[in-house]
Order: structure tokens, then C-alpha cells, then sequence
């Protein structure tokens, strides 16, 4: 889908864009830098406190939508008790949001939202979410590989509005009606886009992806796992490298599943909540009776990587189960990070 | 309020013990809402501070009042333990019921091989009670169910009732010889060699512990009944029984929404290694 409109930036004027974003809504989360020098999504109260110079976060702002751990609802005791919602959120708008999470949230947004059970959770925050994508395609961190999930440098689609640094201008792209009218009010700070900025754009990809480190051929990857080709003992060598610490799945934006857990506040209240859970612990699949049904590490590395690259999980969920954002890469003690994994089954050994 | 995830509030308004260890709760939603039920589906049930489990439902049809879940305590079990310490007048939540459960259709004209082993025969005890209201519509209906011991088998007064049926082929076995059984002695695969089945018209509905279904299954393929004619209910742990917490997926499959109930056809697509 081609952009709405077009815009040119030039850098000067990006903290007054950010500053009037700022006003269309309660609250924004950008990237910003914690000691000792880490990049995170958190809320920013200015535009200093942005950072822009850097080329994945840890955490996917995608944490933002989907939380790590979040209220469902509060029970409060009495003859009978009573059920009752938790807080609501104001308007937020996410800057400064990568491609490849731009892509994960495509896949929650199917994931949570269509199909016969609406998660009205995830859908009231994004309802009320704004999406401000940055493109990469000047800052390729090594340990990405958006050129093999195609979802990078930057985004065809799913972002309000999207910044990408072309030569010495920003390039504003509107992809929605949202997007339309925060570009409006931003209409004194932009300029019209020259015909060669997104030329110019197009031509920095093969650079980018010349920066990339990390290649996976997923098509032949998903091909391979999906005829059931895939001998056993590939998954036992896997496993074999694998500490079962599920950080592979904790920072992976596509990543959905979640535990529940009923807690008890002083007042005796009670709050259900729910926070993400892996498929790579052991106690993922285990029953009340102790029957494991996923009880070797083999067997839950597998389902990992079938539930991302298998075609009928694909076919199932819209879209590959993986878009490169590398941070399983970053991750991984045992160095069995996706690209890695995938390369595996390519190879059958 | 309602939401997904958000349960009603029923009231326990009865419970019965069915062994040591398993009881049976009848549930009323506080606000009349009325519940329809087909066999095998589940509900999950929340203990407020304990939190929620699946449970398949024992009752089904149309515009219920009340419905019965029967419950196993098990030692450690958050939601069973507080479960099995609540009595009549005590309020839990409840979401649902879910799932496809058996498609009662399929089964009409056909032989019936019901085929459970302990806590097994909860989800298919409403199949049954269906199908005997209906008795006319389908063929010859055969029960096999084991049990370890005498002390764990559910349902004693009905499966009374069942065995005393001349339209009803009623069998029991426990897995061990025990002083107080004088019936056969043996897993519930030892009670296949001197069944005769016509495989062309039956249908096998299998449910009960993960160790027996293999050994069912080979039975059931010896006496020739097709795979796409055994049917199974499958047990996962599940948080939200909507496809969303990712729990009880199988391959591209989720127990919750895409079953419970399977055939064994699309149960031998979706396993795992």
C-alpha cells in the first residue's frame, strides 16, 4: 500500500515534530537511553530524552501493546463478590517504532483481534495507540536480519506516520487516516517531499542489508519443517545447546503466550493478572497430575520453531512467526538464536 | 462487566462425593443466566485467589439452569484443592463452555464403542446420557471402562443403570485384582479380544489417561475400525481456553478452539514427536 502522502523533514525541525505529537495525545513512549547506556521504550516527557542513534532495542516496543504483566480484572470479596475492570490508559503515541516491530504488530493485531475471540484487552490499548515508525536504513545492527523476513528497512505499511533518514532529510510517510491528521497539525514544520526521497531510500537498501551479519534463507527453512523433513536428532542438538531459559521467546515480539495468576492485595481484593509465559520452560505443559505432554527440552524447541516457520502456522496466523529483529541473537547463551536455527533445518544437521 | 477473560459469578448449589477423591459441583450462574452445553465441552473455573482451570462439563443440552463439572483433587493442584474445600452456597467464577465437543451428528446410525479409563468417563458420561435419551438413533452402543481400583470408579448408581439395560453392552474392568472385585481384572485393552465389532458401521469414542490411548489405538485399528472413526477427547493445561494464552496448542492446532474432540486422522497430523 503506498503512503497516504509524503513529506520532507529536515532534522532541524524533528524535536518540534516530536514536541507537537506530544500534544495529540496523554502520554508517548520513545526510545531513550538508561545507564549504562542501554536502549529502552519507555515514556519520555521530552524530546532530549529521545534517542534516536541506535539499532535495536532489548525489549520490542511491542510491550507497550502486549504487557509483560498485566491487571484482567479485580474481584472484590462479599456475599456475593463482584467483578470489576481494571484501570484504563489514555492515548499514547509509540516514536520512533522499527519496521520489524512495525511487523510483529501486524501479526498480534491478527492474532489478538480476528478470528472468533477478540482479546478486548490488547484492542483497547490498540485502539488507543499511535504508531510513529523509524526506518532503519541508515543504522543496520549486525545482529538483525529484516532482509530475510522482509520486513525492513523500513515499512511498506501499519504505521500512522513513518521517519526515514534519506541523505540530509527526513522522509514523512502518512499510512492512515490517524496518521493524516497528526501530519496536519504538524503541516507549518513540513515541507513538500522532493520525487527523489524515496529514490533515494530505496537505494540505501542493498547497503543496509550489506551491513547485516546474521542470514537466514527462511523460505527454505519453512519448506524443510514443513514437509516434516526434519530429522529428530536435529532437535535433540538444539536442545542440546538450549539452558531453557525462555529468553528467546521473553524478547521476541511475536511472541503471544501468557500464564494467569490470581493475586491477593492487602485491601483482599483480588486481581487476576496476566504476564508472558514461553514454551521453552518445563512447566509451559505440565498438568495438575504431573503428565508433561512437552516434557523434553527436544520437544520444545521443536514446537518453537514450529509455531514460527511452519507453513501451516503461517497460513494460520497471516504472516512467518519471525521478523528478524535479531534479538534472540542478543539473547541466546547458547548461540541456537533463530537465524541460527533456521539454517539448521535448512541444512537438515 | 463482561470482557474475554472476565468470568460470572455462580453459586455452588450442590455437591456430591463420587470417590475419595473426586467430587461432583453443580453450578449456578448468580445473574439466571441459562447455559447450553454440548457433550464435551469444558468450562474454566475460577477459585478467586487460586485461579482457574479447565473442566469438562457432565451436563448438556439447551437453556440450562445448572451445569456439573467432576472434579479430581489433586495433591498441589491450586484450583482442585480449593475447589474440593468449597461447599453449597460458595461462589467461584465461570467462563465459557468452550470447545466443539462431540458432533453427536456424525454418531447417529452408527455402532457406538465408548471406550474410558478413570477419570476418562466425565466427558463422555454426557455423550452417553444423549445418546440413551435418543436410543433409537443409534446402532448397538458398547461401553469398556477401566479403572485401577474399585474405589475409583465414578458414577457407581448410573453405571448400575447402564449394565442393567438390555440395549446397552456394559463392561468394567480394574487394572489390578482387588479383594472387594469379582469382575474382570486387566487394562481396559483386555477387554477387546472377545469383542466383536462390525468396523464398517462403528465409531470408537475414546477418552481417558495419555498412557492408555496408544494401546486403544492398536486395538481399535486390530479390529479394523479407521482412524478417521476413533474419536478422541484431548486434556491440556490452558490459561484462557480461547487460543490466546497458547498453552494446549499442537502443531497449528488448539485443543480449546479447535477441539477437544478429534478425530484420531487429525489427531496423527497435529502430534508431536
Amino acid at each position: 500500500m503506498p503512503a497516504l502522502a509524503q513529506y520532507s523533514l529536515p532534522p532541524t525541525r524533528l524535536k518540534d515534530l516530536f514536541q507537537r505529537l506530544s500534544q495529540a495525545v496523554d502520554q508517548v513512549i520513545a526510545p531513550t537511553r538508561v545507564p549504562p547506556g542501554d536502549v529502552f521504550y519507555d515514556v519520555v516527557q521530552g524530546p532530549d530524552e529521545v534517542a534516536l542513534d541506535f539499532g535495536n532495542s532489548l525489549v520490542s516496543p511491542v510491550a507497550w501493546l502486549y504487557r509483560p504483566v498485566e491487571e484482567m480484572f479485580r474481584v472484590l470479596p462479599g456475599e456475593p463478590p463482584r467483578v470489576e475492570p481494571c484501570g484504563e490508559e489514555g492515548r499514547r503515541l509509540l516514536f520512533a517504532v522499527r519496521p520489524c516491530d512495525l511487523a510483529a504488530i501486524g501479526r498480534l493485531d491478527q492474532f489478538f483481534l480476528e478470528g472468533d475471540f477478540r482479546d478486548d484487552l490488547y484492542a483497547a490499548r490498540r485502539a488507543r495507540t499511535l504508531l510513529v515508525a523509524l526506518a532503519c536504513a541508515t543504522q543496520a545492527d549486525p545482529r538483525c536480519f529484516c532482509s530475510c523476513c522482509e520486513t525492513g528497512p523500513y515499512a511498506e505499511q501499519g504505521f500512522d506516520l513513518q521517519l526515514s533518514l534519506v541523505g540530509d532529510r527526513y522522509l514523512l510517510e502518512v499510512g492512515s487516516e490517524s496518521g493524516a491528521a497528526l501530519a496536519e497539525q504538524c503541516r507549518d514544520l513540513l515541507e513538500p517531499a522532493a520525487e527523489d526521497l524515496a529514490a533515494g531510500r530505496a537505494q540505501q537498501v542493498q547497503a543496509f542489508y550489506a551491513g547485516l551479519e546474521q542470514k537466514a534463507n527462511m523460505p527454505a527453512a519453512v519448506r524443510r519443517l514443513s514437509s516434516e523433513a526434519v530429522p529428530v536428532e536435529l532437535w535433540d542438538r538444539i536442545a542440546s545447546r538450549c539452558l531453557g531459559c525462555g529468553g528467546c521467546s521473553f524478547v521476541c515480539p511475536v511472541c503471544t503466550c501468557f500464564y494467569t495468576t490470581d493475586q491477593v492485595r492487602e485491601d483482599g481484593s483480588i486481581v487476576r493478572v496476566r504476564a508472558w509465559d514461553s514454551c521453552r520452560l518445563e512447566g509451559y505443559t505440565r498438568e495438575a497430575s504431573g503428565h508433561n505432554p512437552r516434557a523434553h527440552r527436544r520437544q520444545r524447541a521443536e514446537r518453537f520453531s514450529y509455531h514460527k516457520l511452519a507453513y501451516p502456522c503461517i497460513q494460520r496466523e497471516g504472516r512467518l512467526g519471525c521478523v528478524g529483529c535479531g534479538r534472540c541473537v542478543t539473547v541466546c547463551f547458547g548461540g541456537v538464536h533463530m537465524p541460527r536455527v533456521a539454517q539448521m533445518i535448512r541444512r537438515g544437521e | 462487566m463482561s470482557g474475554l477473560y472476565v468470568p460470572q459469578i455462580a453459586a455452588i448449589e450442590r455437591v456430591e462425593e463420587e470417590t475419595a477423591t473426586e467430587k461432583t459441583f453443580t453450578l449456578r450462574p448468580l445473574n439466571g443466566d441459562r447455559l447450553s452445553c454440548v457433550p464435551g465441552q469444558f468450562i474454566l473455573l475460577s477459585v478467586f485467589g487460586r485461579g482457574e482451570a479447565p473442566f469438562c462439563v457432565g451436563t448438556a443440552g439447551q437453556d440450562l439452569p445448572t451445569l456439573d463439572i467432576t472434579v479430581r483433587r489433586y495433591p498441589g493442584g491450586r484450583v482442585t484443592e480449593a475447589l474440593h474445600s468449597l461447599g453449597p452456597g460458595a461462589y467461584v467464577g465461570l467462563r465459557g463452555p468452550f470447545g466443539n465437543g462431540f458432533k453427536v451428528e456424525a454418531l447417529r446410525g452408527r455402532d457406538l464403542l465408548f471406550v474410558a479409563g478413570g477419570i476418562g468417563l466425565i466427558p463422555v458420561r454426557p455423550l452417553i446420557r444423549q445418546v440413551l435419551s435418543e436410543r433409537d438413533q443409534f446402532g448397538r452402543l458398547v461401553l469398556l471402562f477401566g479403572a485401577r481400583q474399585p474405589s475409583e470408579i465414578l458414577y457407581r448408581r448410573e453405571l448400575d443403570e447402564w449394565q442393567a439395560r438390555e440395549d446397552f453392552e456394559v463392561q468394567l474392568t480394574i487394572d489390578v485384582p482387588h479383594p472387594d472385585w469379582s469382575g474382570h481384572v486387566g487394562v481396559v485393552t483386555t477387554l477387546f479380544p472377545d469383542l466383536e465389532v462390525d468396523p464398517a458401521r462403528t465409531k470408537a469414542i475414546i477418552v481417558g489417561p495419555p498412557v492408555m490411548y496408544p494401546f486403544v489405538v492398536a486395538a481399535c485399528r486390530e479390529k479394523g475400525i479407521g482412524d478417521a472413526d476413533m474419536i478422541f477427547s484431548l486434556e491440556r493445561y490452558m490459561k484462557c481456553g480461547v487460543g490466546k494464552c497458547g498453552h494446549c496448542a499442537m502443531k497449528h492446532k488448539y485443543v480449546c478452539t479447535d477441539g477437544p474432540v478429534f478425530t484420531y486422522e487429525e489427531i496423527r497430523e497435529i502430534e508431536e514427536h
